[in-house]
């Protein structure tokens, strides 16, 4: 009974201070203004994936329209031929898509710095110019967006300052915390039911909101896993940094020391220390001007136009091997066409390997990040956040591969139909509609 | 102190960006780029696609040297072709670019307003402003870029074109003088007075707030009694 009493004596406390009761509708207001961004960037994302779907299928209509009408090229490209395979894989569009994920809402985390479509070309890679960010305003994404999970990580331990700050410091400031001894038997535990209260306080307004916000996308039906994961990982946070502040409370002085060594706590971890680190990665590993992707693009791009047709029709036999088996293979003659049209899956080898640096330079880098983990954890855990929800590099990074497969696997299709001499029907291209969507 | 610290410094710039986002929304790269190629294709006003341009400028171009066909033609129509599709495709550059600019330059004026409730925003801009890492130093360049762009462009179209080569001469090549001849980019820095003017707001605001501090600290001195 003692125990419910503190409680509420201390939600009359709650109540009743003006300070700490604004500091937390402040903290609520703009929590929900931080999950209604995230909406708008998940419909906005939706959106324009299905306005791709549409653009997709508009251009799809009209392709088949050419093969009804038998005329197998728009009316303005005479020259185009869609019964070619080159021209059939090159006129029909192909998109890679990352769909937002449905916990986007409080998790932004990286996902306005990367793409989350692209366009395939046979001359695609995943570093080009539309992988990266959409059109936005470059001032903007410095000062970023108001992201849950941010609020979680950088502003529910300042609130849980505010609102602690002068527990038990004001009974130790007026002497009273001997009389609170008397009448309640321990004076630690006092302030430990009383931080209950704070941490109750915090912890169901940040899961009505991650559970708000799960309902309306239907994340609760279809990622109940990752939904449990994120109530877990916040409701572990707030109880560390209200375990360091409750010590930090009951072994300090006064009210003053205790606010400033909470501030100083907040400071080191959720400034100092992540700043600290990022400036110490980004000395190690400065950031990264692609020019070697951007010399396999160019330079040695255009070595390989440079080479003769049999030096070129040799090295995609080495890539392909399987290709000496094709209809061309078997030929006296080398095509210079099919090879013109093919060199594209040499020069995507090239960027694979300039590609590779580039990742492997990041993957050192994130290693770097994560070895600072164990004293860096604010960064940690808006790092696992971030990955629960799919808004973080990796997940980025898993989206990159798939877009390199699937150039690997549209290039690879495109050769072996031109050296295999395939004439499209209809019907074949039906086919190739579902080869390019897989 | 710590709520005002942390609302001006870390949640009104980020509030602020947002809202500017919405007063003035910028197009999505999709969006953008179907837009783009429609304008190229059929012309920007939709009436006019490439092919009839082309024909046209073909027509101007027997007339005006007074020949019959293209092979009579004494350049390459190839390349007066090729500069001709680059001035179409820099009207359309201009159009879509020249928006999205100016909705860019627009949210930092929004954005510059902010300052009158965040003063803390007009000390960045200022800052951002005064040392080139702001958003008209990144637009001045991706502006001179594109000049530059549009000068090289030309330079190789025109000897494509002019140069002694003749319509149907895929393989001419210009020669080692020529592209010695060809200046290299060099990004000129807008000077600082030409910088101060689009940050003028931002010191209105930030002396507007200097005078407004000063006279309220003196103001609440003299109602202070010390004993």
């Amino acid at each position: 009974m003692r125990i419910i009493f503190i409680l509420l004596y201390e939600f009359k406390h709650f109540f009743g201070s003006k300070s700490k009761f604004f500091a937390f509708l402040f903290f609520l207001m703009i929590c929900f203004y931080s999950i209604l961004n995230g909406f708008n960037l998940y419909q906005s994302n939706n959106l324009t994936i299905s306005n791709i779907i549409n653009n997709y299928n508009d251009d799809v209509t009209n392709i088949r329209s050419w093969f009804d009408n038998e005329t197998y090229s728009p009316p303005e490209k005479p020259w185009i031929n869609v019964t070619n395979p080159f021209w059939a894989i090159n006129q029909t569009p192909q998109y890679v898509i990352k769909k937002p994920s449905k916990l986007l809402p409080i998790s932004i985390g990286q996902s306005e710095q990367f793409g989350f479509y692209k366009e395939l070309t046979n001359w695609s890679s995943t570093y080009d110019n539309d992988m990266v960010e959409e059109i936005a305003n470059p001032e903007r994404l410095i000062n970023g967006n108001i992201d849950f999970s941010y609020l979680v990580m950088f502003l529910s331990p300042l609130l849980m300052i505010i609102l602690v700050y002068n527990i038990g410091g004001l009974e130790k400031d007026f002497l009273f915390n001997k009389l609170v001894s008397t009448q309640f038997g321990s004076y630690k535990k006092w302030i430990l039911i009383r931080f209950i209260f704070y941490f109750l306080l915090i912890f169901v307004s940040i899961l009505f909101f991650i559970i708000i916000s799960s309902m309306m996308t239907g994340a609760i039906n279809d990622s109940l896993n990752q939904v449990l994961l994120l109530i877990f990982l916040s409701a572990l946070y707030v109880f560390l940094y209200s375990l360091f502040f409750y010590l930090i409370q009951i072994y300090s002085s006064s009210s003053s020391s205790s606010s400033f060594k909470m501030i100083s706590f907040w400071l080191l971890f959720c400034i100092v220390i992540p700043g600290s680190v990022h400036l110490y990665v980004s000395i190690k590993h400065p950031v990264n001007y692609m020019t070697e992707f951007l010399d396999a693009n160019r330079k040695d791009a255009y070595a390989i136009f440079e080479l003769d047709t049999e030096d070129l029709y040799y090295q995609l036999v080495d890539l392909y091997p399987n290709l000496s088996q094709t209809i061309h293979g078997n030929e006296n003659e080398i095509d210079s066409e099919i090879i013109a049209n093919s060199v594209c899956a040499l020069v995507n080898e090239l960027n694979k390997k300039a590609i590779a640096k580039i990742d492997n330079e990041n993957n050192s880098k994130n290693k770097l990040i994560t070895s600072f983990n164990w004293f860096n954890p604010v960064i940690f855990f808006q790092n696992k956040w971030n990955s629960i929800t799919s808004s973080d590099y990796n997940s980025y990074y898993q989206y990159r591969m798939l877009v390199q497969e699937k150039i690997d696997k549209r290039l690879r299709f495109l050769v072996f139909e031109l050296w295999n001499r395939k004439v499209l029907s209809k019907d074949d291209y039906k086919i190739y509609l579902r080869e390019l969507q897989t | 102190m710590i709520l005002i610290w942390v609302l001006w410094s870390i949640f009104l710039p980020k509030i602020s960006g947002n809202l500017v986002e919405k007063f003035s929304p910028l197009p999505s790269r999709v969006s953008m780029q179907k837009l783009m190629d429609d304008d190229r294709s059929k012309g920007i006003d939709g009436h006019n696609p490439s092919e009839e341009r082309e024909n046209e400028l073909l027509e101007k171009t027997l007339k005006k040297y007074n020949v019959k066909t293209i092979e009579d033609l004494p350049l390459n129509f190839t390349g007066v072709i090729m500069q001709a599709d680059e001035e179409y495709g820099n009207l359309v550059w201009d159009k879509h670019f020249g928006n999205l600019y100016t909705k860019l330059e627009l949210q930092k004026f929004y954005y510059q307003v902010c300052g009158l409730f965040n003063p803390f925003i007009s000390v960045q801009n200022l800052s951002m402003g005064s040392t080139g890492t702001d958003m008209f130093h990144h637009l001045d360049f991706l502006y001179q870029a594109e000049n530059y762009r549009r000068f090289f462009i030309k330079k190789l179209n025109d000897e494509y074109a002019y140069g002694g080569s003749r319509t149907g001469n895929y393989g001419w090549k210009a020669n080692k003088k020529f592209f010695q001849s060809i200046k290299d980019f060099n990004y000129t820095f807008p000077t600082l007075t030409v910088s101060l003017i689009k940050y003028l707001l931002d010191l209105i605001i930030i002396i507007v707030w200097s005078v407004l501090l000063i006279f309220l600290i003196i103001k609440s001195s003299k109602n202070t009694n010390y004993i």
